[in-house]
């Protein structure tokens, strides 16, 4: 698989020397404060659709299906470049915030943490609503899901911190309790996208 | 042994049908797959491939059933060339490489790097940019830098000028001097298949024709130069098949079922195959 991580690598080494630029440049801007590691990682999920549109255009799974790879393997390289760009990015946007809670002679609260892991949910859950629709349909249709997925995933980021202290009774629950479920709900949607992209890539090559 | 055993293997598409294809290549051998295009060999590379699903039959490659677990270590000995490169565009061969390193156990980054220079090919150069030859070179590059024992090239000289071709035919005859190694070529260039191949797989149509031995297909086969009478007198059963014109009539004729009453000219495996063909779609 490390051979397949490594050709997207380089596929998308362009793209990421700007983005890389961008993240540095709006993370240390104070402006835009803790929104811009939801926009950093948000943004990284997509570098992976990306590198799908450049399989797609020269038909790489053709090819693919030829070397010593498993359908498996094929799929699961694509979530793992996803989350390996997601990290990357909220390391950057910790990064960033340190530098600017230096800067302005403050401290890094445990706030923008909690806000970073939140965002690293809920990019991983676009991946997972994208990457299933774009094995079933191809990448230009995948494009469209990206689109509603921010705005699904923004309903779910929001309805958990309106609704969650309703649905569960309880009516203080910290933000870090909210986190802890995004992340679990998180985990189970990402495997039920892996299960269902496999079984759609398997069914493409018929 | 044989590198690759096929059994009435069949595959059907909406529009499309491959059906009860058999055939074998004996290692250290080259069987040359001919057919004009959509006739259907593409469709058996990916078979034996396993890379779509077959419908029924049998595969078996190096010794291994190609739907068993174990078929994907045996991918590892086999290299493909297709009738494209299908590397994202913006890779170059440097790129290309150590993709190449990570993917096969048995990569040989010196074979490679030696191909490249041999190749003449740009290693920093992105894969958009080459031309269709470069293209086919950096394939052919990669799929003989992984110790493969077995080579599955699908029109792999099509396109390429003759200078080239047949560059890469020598190349090809080189890989088969170890009898280890064997190798199937898909083709409708039959001039190619003709200079390197041992054997000949006919596909017409997602059916297969014939598959033989080249060299019994040259001897078993003649045409004869008749004029309307003459043709009227050769046994119907050695007749393969017939262009008529008004100067008289060509006949494709087996050797061994015809009469010798008439002088039989050498003929072609191009010759054979247009012959039979157009005799299938006669029926």
């Amino acid at each position: 698989m490390k051979g397949l991580i490594l050709k997207d690598g380089f596929t998308l080494m362009k793209q990421a020397k700007l983005f890389l630029v961008m993240i540095l440049i709006f993370s240390i801007v104070p402006v835009y404060g803790s929104a811009t590691a939801m926009f950093t990682v948000v943004f990284a999920a997509k570098l992976s659709i990306t590198s799908m549109s450049y399989d797609e255009r020269s038909k790489w799974n053709t090819l693919a299906a030829m070397m010593p790879y498993s359908d498996t393997a094929l799929v699961l390289s694509k979530y793992l470049l996803a989350y390996i760009c997601i990290l990357a990015a909220s390391v950057l946007s910790v990064v960033g915030g340190v530098i600017r809670a230096i800067a302005t002679g403050g401290v890094l609260e445990g706030e923008f943490l909690i806000y970073v892991v939140s965002a690293v949910c809920l990019a991983a859950l676009m991946v997972a609503l994208v990457f299933a629709f774009i094995f079933r349909f191809g990448v230009e249709k995948g494009r469209l899901a990206y689109l509603a997925s921010i705005v699904l995933v923004m309903v779910i980021g929001g309805g958990a911190t309106q609704f969650l202290p309703k649905l569960t009774g309880i009516e203080s629950i910290s933000a870090a309790a909210v986190v802890i479920i995004l992340a679990a709900f998180t985990i189970v949607v990402s495997a039920t996208s892996i299960a269902l992209s496999v079984k759609f890539y398997k069914k493409n090559r018929l | 042994m044989n590198a690759i055993e096929i059994n009435s293997l069949c595959k059907s598409y909406k529009d499309f049908e491959l059906k009860d294809i058999t055939f074998s290549l004996p290692q250290g051998s080259i069987i040359g797959l001919v057919g004009e295009n959509g006739a259907g060999k593409s469709t058996t590379i990916k078979l034996i491939m396993d890379a779509i699903e077959r419908d029924s039959g049998t595969v078996t490659v190096l010794g291994t059933d190609n739907k068993s677990p174990q078929f994907k270590s045996v991918k590892e000995d086999i290299g493909v060339v297709l009738d494209e490169a299908y590397y994202p565009e913006v890779l170059t061969a440097k790129n290309v490489g150590a993709v190449m390193k990570n993917t096969y156990k048995n990569w040989n980054a010196e074979q490679y790097d030696a191909l490249i220079k041999l190749f003449n090919l740009p290693t920093d150069k992105q894969f958009k940019d080459f031309s269709r030859g470069m293209t086919m070179k950096l394939a052919i590059a990669v799929a003989l830098s992984h110790a493969p024992k077995l080579l599955i090239l699908d029109e792999a000289t099509s396109g390429l000028d003759p200078m080239i071709r047949d560059e890469i035919l020598d190349i090809f005859n080189d890989f088969t001097r170890d009898e280890t190694h064997s190798i199937l070529l898909s083709s409708h260039i039959v001039s190619d298949l003709e200079k390197i191949c041992d054997y000949i797989a006919f596909i017409h149509k997602g059916r297969l024709l014939f598959c033989e031995e080249k060299d019994v297909l040259l001897n078993e086969y003649a045409i004869l130069k008749l004029t309307k009478a003459e043709f009227e007198a050769v046994p119907q059963r050695a007749v393969k098949g017939v262009k008529k014109s008004d100067y008289g009539v060509e006949v494709l004729v087996q050797k061994s079922a015809g009469s010798k009453a008439f002088k039989a000219e050498h003929t072609t495996l191009e010759e054979i195959i247009l012959f039979l063909a157009k005799g299938d779609d006669a029926k």
